[in-house]
């Protein structure tokens, strides 16, 4: 057990693993950003499965109270929606739910251990 | 396991036998009789059915019982009970969220198809459609 710990764990030595990490969190930032900048794009939430909000581009104080029901609610829904895909049928898999309402449209992609969701503008409203 | 959707559609189920005496007459459910009103269904039904990609067609009521659908009845049936449970929780979340508000569609997709879910005072349409493109 002695020796350096946490050397041979990665077959690329630590300075290069260290960019592609960077290289991902990166791309993972672009995409947010073109998210959010998108036409109608109100706004995301990225929560874990207890409802615990990981990243959100809602920071006001008024929309806390919204942004927190929202993840409590729709991370149920989108579960419930997903095992009636698999229930139909068990080679299918969910990718996203969509709600329409009048005034909002939120679109939820779910997977294990991640819910987002990305609130936007009624339909036709730009 | 569930054989996938056939391709073919069949009519839809006639409602013109009166509903036997020991069913309850659940709230709507009300037996359309013929007339203008059935052959402007019939049209929507075929219009919506013969877009590309539409795969099937149903209308459940109230009580998530199908009135009116393009497939098999027993695929229906099981189609219907789950789109049933989900709208009601998903208008009961949007009411939760803003009391004023509504939910106008609900769209489920899959790898394979989206459901397009149309939920009504009285009735909800769902429309099963494979889109062009696949998501995998």
């Amino acid at each position: 057990r002695g020796g350096p710990a946490a050397v041979a764990v990665s077959p690329l030595p630590v300075s290069a693993r260290a960019a592609s990490i960077n290289m991902a969190s990166l791309q993972v930032e672009e995409t947010l950003k073109r998210i959010s900048q998108q036409k109608g794009v109100e706004g995301y939430i990225i929560a874990d499965d207890v409802g615990n909000i990981l990243r959100t581009t809602f920071q006001d104080e008024t929309e806390k109270d919204m942004v927190a029901k929202l993840a409590q609610d729709l991370p149920a829904l989108a579960t419930r929606a997903s095992s009636a895909v698999r229930d139909l049928d068990p080679t299918n898999v969910m990718r996203f739910v969509r709600i329409q309402t009048r005034k909002k449209e939120v679109m939820i992609s779910k997977d294990t251990g991640y819910v987002m969701m990305v609130v936007q503008g009624a339909v036709g409203q730009e | 396991p569930r054989p996938p959707l056939e391709p073919q559609l069949k009519e839809a189920a006639p409602l013109s036998l009166p509903l036997p005496c020991w069913l309850p007459v659940a709230r709507g459910n009300r037996v359309p009789g013929p007339g203008a009103m059935s052959t402007e269904i019939e049209e929507t039904v075929k219009k919506i059915t013969s877009a590309k990609g539409v795969k099937g067609l149903f209308v459940i009521n109230q009580d998530g019982i199908p009135i009116r659908y393009t497939f098999e009845a027993d695929l229906v049936t099981h189609y219907a009970a789950l789109v049933h449970q989900l709208v009601n929780q998903a208008r009961s979340v949007v009411r939760e969220l803003d009391g004023t508000d509504d939910l106008v569609t609900l769209r489920v997709r899959s790898a394979k198809h989206e459901l397009i879910i149309a939920p009504e005072k009285e009735y909800c349409m769902c429309v099963i459609h494979v889109p062009d493109v696949s998501y995998d």
